[in-house]
């Protein structure tokens, strides 16, 4: 009782619309289970909001990476291993739905999500909760020295002024890497295979994950290579992760041309045991205290168009104009066929 | 004529409780490896992995990861034996630190030694196949190392001196009798290396340059990255088949084990051999300790100066993604699970080897898990028992469950060739003296079955510290083991992430060569070859 | 069949024997050829010790080691022409009776097929014709002991060494074997050692004995 009241007096206090159609059957003092990567991450105490609010536990459960996680719900579908599942991105999500994954459920407050990132996939299934950009980034401080003039678009990538300077992650193992090879093929079409071709004589390099890649190759971690591809908030994580005080301004800058725009959803699991403490769920996550905690616990970018940015964004996050993308069911279709003529291109 | 008789283990009437023992161990590996597995291929597999497996590309794939393997194998022989022979036939200070060190990393979880191994050797060898067979070598040293070790202790140093003064030089000696007796442990230690080097998935993906392929990182490939299961079905298919096939050729090969006792090493009498062993000492403990050493180092080191930033990160966890004491005492208790339900389970089907030919049958499946990737049995596991109608989530049990069936073929190998070696005259005398069978088994092969148990359970502990694949699925979101934390402050931005994982891998290096010393000190104490 | 070597002479000359310390003082000892010298004590009295010295597994810590004049002392063990045999035959699992005893000769480069001969006629020598084929798995102790005999002699040694070799069997077989040794050494013609703890067998066997 007191869990509820709690709850109520909360529910009016905080942001989140707790509207009478609300399906409010969902019983307090039952237990939610979301499904997420490994990269999901909320603060604390926004965690424990849902709870104060609906007196509904949620219990956060490991999938991996989001591939192994989608994976494992695909072959769990219809009889689920939780109720809600977080972070299945744009090259995922197609086939996960074609599954039959997910259970539809259209969220309150849909209406909130900014339109092109709202109508990437137009389906009730998933609700996309955040988005973000994968863009090659730049050290500046590298080229000031130089004194060479950074790259200004995707085709600069194969001018031979930039020889040996870029490094890129296995598309099959790195999920950033599979966004700029989309990335291309959205950009270059049938041609891709070209630009990968000048790529590879422009002498790219190929790590196996993104932090071998931002970590080890970057010339700011130490490595050779001044250009690399990251996100778009690797900047203001910069800054944010920086040991000691932070620098005034973050040393690197992002390439905004041919970046990807990967966006991520979460759905109500087919089949799940506690139907409307999903649905709750995913209010939640659309909710605007959750969209603005998660800038700076998952570096992305929130889907709610009126979800305030941390300083350090609005400050330091590149803003991509004009993302590229590819649809879903695409994706779905070629990925296959585009990694093996990718390895073949590479001479792997 | 009484001695020879004495040893046949089938003299000493078998206990009616033992003879059935083998269901316990049968039903586990049942419960927890085939069903999994059934219920995985029943959702995956269609008519599309049959024609997956006519694909020339899985095969190629197939071959070189056989090759990949074949020349790990060569190099772990050829850079373990002598390393083995130092280790168990000269005696020099520090030689059991020495053996518990080369042990250390087998149980590491292999990004973290494969990390390490690139840190340290990044400049000189480049990521790709190179980097990735040294990192086999210096994983499955271990193997050879304790494999060949146990049986070279009980060749009689005395056979090979006769040889020696027959005419045969030391390398003559060494080919012609010391080689021929500890074949059949070389064939098995190659076939354990082979099978680790052939699955081998976390070294392929840090070591490797994505040219480097094996069927466990194509059934990654395909399930998390195309979502192409049937596909994945049919490289799991052909991986277990590999390795079923290398399995039952050794298991077949294996030729009977000589009853013996240990011969100690004795301290060199010539000085010259002297300096040779202890420099040899010192360049096998360099190579051991340095990887690990770079690990230490990484943990109190940032942008080249020295701190101390991240070990109290340890206590207060202020990282994001979840409590690095919590995950230790989570690891701990997982541990402490696996290591009492393998040893257990393990201990039975050794007992039950002994006693009844159903019971050898399933100590030889029970090297099975071998073969089949942790990442897959967690999804097996998670796909039978993570939901309705069996949902043993709740219970905590399924990491547990899935270490304990992990470290089951490493029980099994320990305790057989213990129990088997061990003469049954006291049992038969405590027979004679009106014990029953269960009592009269119990006398003969008790004091040797509680250390072995303890041991392997301990071995089993020390597994399940360092598994990572089955943990990652397996594990919940917040409440993470320790590798499974090492993985995700690895995948996350910033030098505290690095740093506290380089000072949790050194805790997890730590209290591993703790386990793998207290092992072997048990062992030495109770004079049963472990 | 008399099978018998050039003769030689065995003398220790002032050796020191031990592994970091000497167990004794200076040993000084002369075997003519044929005479087998009983070395008779309880263990831990440095026996076995100066039979592994003799043959070089130990190095000497002082003195000398003369056989057939010439000085042994630094020589590697398979320079020594030593023969030596244990307490346990200490057989080669992995081969058959024939080529154990053939094996000495085998290092001297002897072809298979001649050594293997030589090896037969050794097996006839110690009363076990017909056993070339057999796996030494399958010996009785009294047997296993005679090849050992036969595999140290095959390979024409300058000396003979025997560390208490007939103590792991039982007595009747003991006293037979020690008695044939005996006899086998002397129609060879080198000088033997013989260690024991038991003065019977030492008595049985040797022409002279030495009390440690």
């Amino acid at each position: 009782m007191i869990v509820r009241l709690l709850g109520a007096v909360l529910c009016g206090a905080s942001l989140l619309a707790c509207t009478s159609s609300a399906p409010q059957t969902a019983e307090p003092g039952s237990t939610v289970r979301l499904l997420a990567h490994d990269s999901f991450l909320l603060s604390d105490e926004v965690l424990a909001s849902f709870t104060a609010q609906t007196g509904i536990e949620v219990q956060v459960l490991a999938g991996g990476d989001a591939g192994s996680m989608v994976a494992g719900a695909i072959l769990a579908a219809g009889a689920p291993t939780a109720d809600v599942l977080f972070g299945a991105d744009n090259t995922l999500v197609q086939k996960a739905i074609d599954a039959r994954v997910f259970e539809p459920y259209e969220a309150m407050e849909r209406g909130t999500i900014t339109p092109e990132i709202a109508d990437y996939l137009d389906t009730d299934a998933v609700t996309p909760i955040d988005y973000g950009d994968v863009c090659v980034n730049i050290d500046d401080a590298w080229f000031e020295r130089e004194g060479i003039t950074p790259p200004a678009s995707l085709e600069d990538l194969t001018d031979p002024r930039y020889r040996d300077l870029l490094v890129v992650q296995d598309p099959a193992t790195s999920s950033p890497g599979l966004a700029f090879l989309l990335a291309t093929i959205s950009r270059f079409g049938d041609s891709w295979p070209d630009y990968w071709t000048r790529l590879r004589e422009n002498g790219v390099k190929v790590a196996g994950s993104w932090t071998d890649a931002y970590y080890s190759d970057f010339t700011p971690a130490g490595g050779e290579r001044p250009l690399v591809v990251s996100y778009a908030t690797s900047p203001p994580a910069e800054i944010v992760f920086a040991e000691g005080t932070p620098p005034a301004r973050p040393s690197t800058s992002v390439l905004t041309d041919g970046c990807y725009r990967q966006i991520e959803y979460a759905g109500v699991l087919a089949g799940t045991e506690n139907p409307a403490g999903a649905r709750l769920l995913i209010d939640w996550l659309l909710s605007r205290r959750v969209q603005e905690d998660i800038p700076l616990n998952m570096f992305v970018f929130p889907a709610r168009s009126d979800a305030q940015l941390p300083q350090v964004f609005t400050d330091f996050a590149a803003q991509v104009e004009k993302p590229e993308q590819i649809p879903a069911d695409q994706i779905a279709m070629n990925l296959d066929e585009w990694l093996a003529r990718w390895d073949e291109i590479l001479g792997r | 004529m009484v001695g020879a008789v004495g040893r046949d283990p089938r003299t000493l009437t078998v206990p009616v409780a033992l003879r059935y023992a083998w269901l316990v161990p049968a039903g586990f590996i049942t419960a927890f490896l085939l069903i999994p597995i059934a219920v995985l291929i029943g959702v995956v597999a269609d008519a599309a992995t049959l024609t997956g497996l006519g694909d020339i590309g899985l095969w190629r794939v197939a071959g070189l990861a056989a090759t990949q393997a074949l020349t790990s194998v060569l190099l772990t022989l050829v850079i373990g034996i002598p390393i083995t022979g130092l280790l168990y036939r000269c005696d020099f200070q520090g030689r059991r630190g020495l053996l518990a060190l080369a042990t250390v990393p087998f149980v590491l979880p292999t990004v973290v030694v494969a990390l390490a191994l690139r840190t340290l050797l990044g400049d000189v060898v480049p990521q790709g196949l190179g980097l990735v067979l040294i990192a086999h070598v210096y994983v499955n040293l271990a193997v050879v190392i304790r494999i060949v070790g146990a049986r070279w202790s009980r060749v009689d140093p005395r056979t090979v001196a006769v040889a020696r003064t027959l005419g045969a030089s030391p390398l003559t000696a060494w080919r012609t009798v010391t080689v021929p007796a500890l074949r059949s442990s070389i064939g098995a230690a190659a076939a354990v290396v082979f099978v680790f080097s052939f699955t081998s998935l976390g070294i392929i993906a840090v070591a490797g340059d994505g040219t480097v392929r094996t069927l466990e990182s194509v059934i990654v490939r395909r399930t998390s990255v195309l979502l192409d299961f049937p596909g994945a079905a049919a490289a799991a298919f052909l991986q277990v088949l590999v390795v079923t096939l290398v399995l039952v050729v050794t298991v077949r090969t294996r030729s009977p084990r000589t009853v013996g006792r240990t011969w100690n090493p004795r301290p060199a009498a010539r000085p010259r051999t002297r300096i040779g062993i202890h420099a040899s000492a010192i360049v096998v403990g360099v190579m051991l300790i340095a990887p690990l050493a770079t690990m230490a180092l990484a943990s109190v080191r940032v942008d080249g100066a020295w701190t101390i930033t991240w070990w109290p990160e340890l206590l207060n966890g202020r990282i994001g993604v979840g409590s690095p004491q919590g995950a230790l005492i989570r690891s701990i208790g997982i541990a402490v699970a696996t290591g009492i339900l393998a040893s257990l389970i393990g201990g039975l089907a050794a007992a039950s080897a002994l006693a009844h030919r159903a019971g050898r049958t399933v100590a030889g499946i029970g090297l099975l898990p071998l073969g089949v990737s942790a990442a897959t049995l967690g999804v097996g596991t998670l796909l039978a028992f993570g939901r309705d109608p069996v949902d043993l989530r709740a219970t905590g049990l399924l990491i547990p469950i899935a270490h304990a069936l992990v470290a089951v073929p490493l029980v099994i190998a320990v305790a057989v060739p213990a129990l088997t070696e061990t003469s049954n005259q006291r049992g038969l005398v405590a027979a004679t003296l009106g014990a029953r069978p269960l009592r009269a088994w119990w006398t003969c092969y008790g004091p040797v079955l509680r250390v072995v148990m303890i041991a392997a359970g301990g071995l089993a502990a020390a597994v399940s510290l360092g598994e990572f694949g089955a943990a990652s699925v397996l594990a919940r979101a917040d409440s993470p083991t320790v590798p499974v934390l090492i993985e995700r402050l690895l995948g996350r931005p910033g030098d505290a992430s690095f740093g506290v994982a380089a000072c949790l891998s050194v805790v997890l290096m730590a209290v591993t060569l703790v386990l793998v010393g207290l092992i072997d000190r048990l062992g030495r104490q109770r004079g049963v070859p472990l | 069949m008399t099978i018998s070597y050039a003769s030689s002479e065995l003398i220790l000359d002032n050796l020191i024997i031990g592994y970091t310390a000497p167990l004794r003082d200076p040993i000084n000892v002369q075997v003519h050829p044929g005479r087998i010298l009983g070395i008779l004590g309880s263990s831990g009295c440095g026996k076995s010790t100066l039979l592994s010295t003799i043959a070089g597994i130990v190095p000497a810590l002082g003195g000398d080691v003369f056989l057939d004049g010439e000085r042994i002392t630094d020589l590697r063990i398979d320079e020594r022409r030593v023969g030596l045999v244990f307490q346990e035959p200490l057989l080669f699992d992995h081969l058959s009776v024939a080529d154990n005893v053939a094996y000495g000769l085998r290092r001297q480069g002897v072809p298979r097929s001649q050594a293997r001969a030589r090896a037969r006629e050794l097996l006839t020598w110690i009363g076990l014709p017909d056993f070339d084929e057999r796996s030494v798995t399958t010996l009785s102790g009294g047997q296993a002991q005679r090849i050992a005999l036969a595999r140290a002699v095959a390979p024409a040694p300058r000396a003979l060494l025997l560390d208490e070799p007939f103590s792991a069997l039982d007595a009747p077989l003991r006293r037979r074997l020690a008695l044939e040794t005996r006899e086998r050494i002397e129609s060879l013609g080198i000088p033997a050692i013989h260690v024991t703890h038991d003065p019977e067998e030492a008595a049985l066997i040797c022409s002279e004995i030495l009390s440690w």
